[in-house]
């Protein structure tokens, strides 16, 4: 289980959106196989049920006034009429 | 006073002499900013310099002190920042060129602490990249250096903080420690590096490696600092759903160390550790036992599988913390082939650097469908485990004690090209880490390396919220060693 | 009976709804959640995904989530917890969403349908929205994020739906139970009410088909325009021998089909991871129990207790549970007044109209409160107002202060019952009109109409038409 091949880790950097070249992803999946590799042993422990978190921090229901746009719209890569700009894209998700 | 002393002096007493009046703020700011003139080309810690903003502060706070505002604790202490400490306005890079030039809209919470206690911030300092490295050797924009041999590195990720508080450019810094990031660095560079049990000190503007590790951590030249730092920044956050709800850490009066029970886990004496390192923590265990303490040697066995354990969850982490940085909102824009995903590669791309890929790629194999099950799923039962056998050995000891390091400061260059072996130098700070338990790295002695001597770290670990105990058994080390004490002497390098 | 081929095929729908919670903040930032401001004014570094922001729990989201979930009847988790689900999308600013994916609030739950049929819940979770997306301005994609991380549960419906008439009503019923629970406003024009449909066609005994999700449904009437077509497609397809695809499909509403968004792949591995920077929802007994007791009656139960204890009709009893605040108004009324029924004819006609053509929130906003209808139902029942003037004094009453009372001195609407006044115009009424005395004299009875059509006028409108009717009939025997 611990060798990445050139296709799995193909499959990673799209899920990543990462686009090394080629060299790069020969070298990377070198480097992961060994990591696992070494990690082996972690695979085979049996390991309790993990410890469950405190309760949560919550706030109460109060809205404060957001920040000036001017603020981080300066510093978008684009920005139009208070939108952030990307390129043409339709899809999404909820 | 006379100007020339004010960077001799630790954080403690350079607050005290500005709140009593006996020496401006204005002056020791230009003390530390002379120094970093003179030295920091030698050292690269600096990222960014604050000046124009260090001497406003200054300034006010000598003004206050003229119509007796009451003095904050830090009072014209000069301090670095770890670049990924939000501080509205200034670069906060985080040492990637994923977030060159970006500069937050707010400031964290530590941050906000530190400037109303008085704190005077005079930079930022470099980094690993996204704090994610051991040697500060995958910054972006810099190749910091260890004072104690510039050939050497100063440790990572929290690297610039480290080297410039060892070099005494400034009394105090603040860094993060997700896995190490801080007593690894001090351990490397003979200073005192502190992690505050997990969700001590708020997270918020804090950016994010692997939040279920992070923490920030307090750098400086004695215990007594880091107690004076940890009060002003300390007490519960309601920014950060994760930070602890309890009030600040007051440091405690002198402890009797005579009876105090300190457990030494079998694992932290390991045979990979160099036989230096062993000799100088061997030699504090002694130091420690002639003080009264009692020596309980003990194991804890799932340390074993701390590294891979660490690395699983960190990387996990570390990959979803990474994926707001998509060429959106902030940061430098890579076309790529002009779609909105061929532009979000590209800019991640090119934004990140290797070791940030790897562990990005690594992360999201652990997490995927198919395989998170038998990786991510696995080391959050060893964690729970290791937290486990941590809460048992605190049943029967009060602090921990073991090196921070298995070797001193390595060479520049040394590790960069094998990954794993880079992991491994984290074995013995990631077990406290995973178990979000308080430790601290102080001096415990030298290792010669040729003409040289290279500063080595003790590590003291102490149970869940126990910081203000831990801290106070540190203090009593540090109060009967001298080792803290030494200086680096930089200049005769040049 | 002719046979059709198309007779073997069962359908099986079922929904995901998304609702916003209706808080005053965002689910983890203390933002505004209102809709209609400006691109990216309800914005800061937690919503905009800003390095070292840290999200922190709205606890009113938490307990209208909670309300949604006992009000449908779901079995309430009390140690929930938050996933974080990864994509890349602009809209989505930290690259996750956080959602409950392991540990949802709330599991099971179940909706009655108005066929009497019981639709089972899978879950409800609460989760953050995205941002918004704006395609149709110019050559570029427009990012707002003022409805990042907006509050949302998803209810998940087992599917269970046979029908696209079944699957609108299983909607009407949910947004009709979310909003008396006080959850949510549930309008799907604001987009606090969205709908996801999965469908799937199979021959009946055979296992179930390939489904196709649908999106973009952002009308009840979408939702069944869209069924009826992604249906005919796909039994289309089936008849043809042909596959159905496994994918995701947008309603065009403007071309009333449906098209290709995305195909299922290795794409969405979402890496769900637990949230980090949140504990456990923790909830305790006596908050379940609390929220259980506050939970307002339902409307179906009202209506069918208005139907058997007041002697509502089924119409009128549907119209006043068409919002809450008609329903309490109609309630408050009632109990006011002591007169149900009049309440109710006042309420679902000349009221109801008035709300919604004002766009209103209730009747209230309109000068209508729960006091001043029954002041007026009490002046209609001591005979101090005709119905028809009554009908005007509603009108006066509408956005005036002053009491109906003072409104009916004020506009001359007070019925006159006076005897010496109502006979000088019915004998008025008669001596104008001799021929439909004669009439009814002679036992047209319909004629008397015509006089009291007269009166009515002389008078203003103000005669009792009762009492006039009473005296011109007397008037015409009396005279011969
Ligand atoms: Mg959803
Ligand atoms: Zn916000």
């Amino acid at each position: 289980m611990s060798s990445v091949d050139l296709e799995t880790l193909r499959t990673l950097a799209t899920l990543a959106r990462l686009t090394p070249s080629d060299a790069e992803l020969t070298r990377l999946a070198a480097d992961l196989g060994r990591i696992l590799e070494a990690f082996e042993a972690l695979a085979q422990a049996p390991g309790p049920r993990p410890d469950e978190p405190p309760a949560t921090r919550t706030r109460a229901d109060r809205p404060v006034p957001a920040l000036d746009p001017e603020a981080f719209l300066a510093a978008a890569p684009a920005h139009e009429g208070g939108f952030f700009v990307v390129p043409r894209t339709v899809g999404g998700e909820t | 006073m006379s100007t020339d002393d004010s960077t001799e002096l630790d954080a403690s007493a350079l607050a005290s002499a500005h709140a009593q009046g006996a020496l401006a703020a204005c002056a020791t700011l230009e003390d530390t900013l002379a120094s970093l003139d003179a030295l920091d080309p030698l050292l690269e810690s600096v990222a960014v310099r604050l000046d124009q903003l260090a001497r406003t502060t200054a300034e006010r706070l000598d003004g206050a002190r003229q119509h007796e505002f009451p003095a904050g604790p830090l009072c014209g202490v000069p301090v670095m920042l770890k670049s990924n400490l939000c501080l509205a306005g200034v670069e906060t890079n985080c040492g990637s060129r994923a977030l060159a030039g970006y500069r937050p809209p707010y400031t964290a919470t530590v941050v906000e602490r530190l400037l109303a206690a008085g704190a005077v911030p005079v930079a930022m300092g470099h980094m690993d990249e996204f704090a994610m490295g051991s040697s500060g050797e995958n910054s972006a924009f810099a190749r910091t250096r260890n004072p104690w041999d510039l050939a050497r590195t100063p440790g990572g990720s929290s690297s610039g903080p480290a080297a410039a508080v060892a070099a005494g450019l400034v009394p105090l810094a603040l860094g993060s420690d997700t896995g190490g990031s801080v007593r690894q660095p001090a351990a490397l560079c003979g200073i005192t590096g502190f992690k505050p049990t997990y969700g001590r000190l708020s997270r918020f503007g804090l950016v994010a490696f692997g939040s279920s590790l992070d923490q920030v951590g307090i750098l400086a030249r004695s215990v007594r600092d880091v107690e004076l730092a940890l009060e002003a920044l300390s007490g519960a956050d309601g920014r950060d759903a994760t930070s602890l709800d309890e009030p600040p850490v007051v440091r405690l009066d002198a402890v009797r160390l005579a009876g105090l029970r300190v457990g030494v886990p079998a694992e932290a004496f390991g045979p990979g550790l160099d036989p230096r390192v062993r000799a100088a923590c061997e030699a504090a265990l002694e130091r420690l036992e002639e003080l009264g303490c009692v020596r309980v040697p003990l194991s804890l066995p799932s340390t074993a599988l701390a590294i891979a354990c660490y690395y699983v969850v960190a990387t996990a982490e570390a990959a979803s913390n990474l994926a707001r940085y998509d060429g959106v909102r902030y940061g430098p824009r890579v076309a790529g082939d002009g779609t909105l995903a061929g532009m979000q590669a590209a800019t991640r791309t090119a934004g990140f650097g290797p070791e940030v890929v790897r562990r990005i790629l690594l992360g999201t194999y652990v997490l995927s469908r198919d395989y998170q099950a038998a990786w991510y799923g696995r080391a959050t039962g060893v964690r729970a485990a290791l937290a486990a056998e941590f809460r048992a050995a605190f049943e029967r000891v009060d602090v921990l004690a073991g090196p921070t390091t298995p070797t001193p400061a390595f060479r520049l260059g040394e590790k960069s090209a094998d990954p794993l072996a880079m992991y491994l130098s984290d074995a013995l700070t990631v077990p406290a880490s995973l178990a979000g338990l308080p430790a601290i790295s102080v001096p415990a002695g030298f290792a010669r390396e040729g003409q040289r001597e290279l500063p080595v770290g003790l590590q003291l670990t102490g149970p869940h919220r126990g910081d203000a105990h831990l801290l106070a058994v540190a203090r009593a080390f540090q109060e009967a060693t001298e080792h803290h004490l030494r200086r680096p002497a930089l200049a005769e390098q040049v | 009976m002719v046979f059709s081929p198309s007779m073997l095929w069962r359908t099986v729908i079922g929904l995901e709804v998304h609702c916003q919670l209706g808080t005053r903040s965002k689910l983890f930032c203390p933002c505004p959640a209102a809709f209609g401001a400006p691109p990216n004014t309800h914005v800061c570094p937690v919503c905009l995904g800003a390095p070292g922001a840290l999200p922190v729990l709205n606890r009113e989201a938490v307990r209208l989530a909670l309300r949604a979930a006992l009000a449908l009847g779901c079995e309430v988790d009390r140690a929930s917890r938050f996933d974080r689900k990864h994509y890349f999308y602009c809209d989505l600013p930290k690259g996750y969403q956080i959602s409950q994916y392991a540990r949802p609030l709330a599991r099971g739950g179940e909706l009655a349908l108005a066929s009497g049929k019981r639709v089972h819940l899978r879950r409800i979770h609460l989760e953050e929205d995205a941002g918004k997306a704006i395609h149709d301005r110019g050559a570029h994609t427009l990012v707002d994020l003022n409805r990042a991380g907006v509050p949302l549960i998803e209810i998940v419906g087992e599917p269970e739906l046979g029908t696209p008439e079944e699957a609108q009503d299983f909607l009407t019923r949910l947004r009709e139970t979310l909003v008396f629970a006080g959850v949510s406003e549930c309008d799907m024009e604001k987009g606090s009410l969205r709908c996801d449909v999965n469908v799937s066609l199979h021959r009946r005994g055979e296992p179930l088909g390939t489904r196709v999700e649908l999106k973009n449904l952002n009308s009840f009437r979408n939702v069944g325009a869209a069924l009826e077509r992604e249906i005919a497609r796909q039994r289309a397809l089936l008849e043809a021998g042909e596959r159905v695809q496994q994918e995701t499909r947008l309603y065009d509403a403007a071309r009333g089909e449906t098209r290709v968004m995305r195909a299922k792949e290795d794409e969405d591995d979402y890496r769900y991871l637990p949230e980090p920077d949140l504990g456990v929802v923790r909830l305790g007994e006596e908050e379940l129990a609390r929220e259980q007791a506050a939970l307002p009656e339902p409307a179906a139960a009202r209506r069918a207790r208005w139907q058997s204890e007041l002697g509502l009709s089924a119409y009128d009893a549907g119209v006043l549970t068409a919002t809450p605040a008609l329903a309490e108004a109609f309630e408050e009324t009632a109990r006011l007044s002591g007169a149900p029924k009049e309440a109710a004819n006042w309420l679902a006609n000349d009221v109801a109209a008035a709300v919604t053509q004002a766009g209103a929130g209730g009747p209230r906003e309109l000068g209508y409160g729960p006091e001043r209808l029954a002041a007026l139902i009490a002046l209609v029942g001591a005979g101090r107002v005709s119905k028809s003037g009554a009908k005007d004094l509603l009108a006066a009453m509408r956005g005036n202060e002053r009491a109906p009372e003072a409104l009916l001195t004020e506009l001359g609407l007070a019925q006159v019952s006076d005897e010496g006044e109502l006979e000088a115009w019915c004998r008025g009424a008669i001596a104008a009109a001799a021929r439909a005395a004669a009439d009814v004299r002679a036992g047209e009875e319909k004629a008397l109409g015509a006089l009291l059509g007269k009166v009515m006028a002389a008078s203003g409108r103000r005669a009792n038409p009762a009492r006039a009717r009473e005296i011109l009939l007397r008037l015409i025997r009396e005279e011969p």
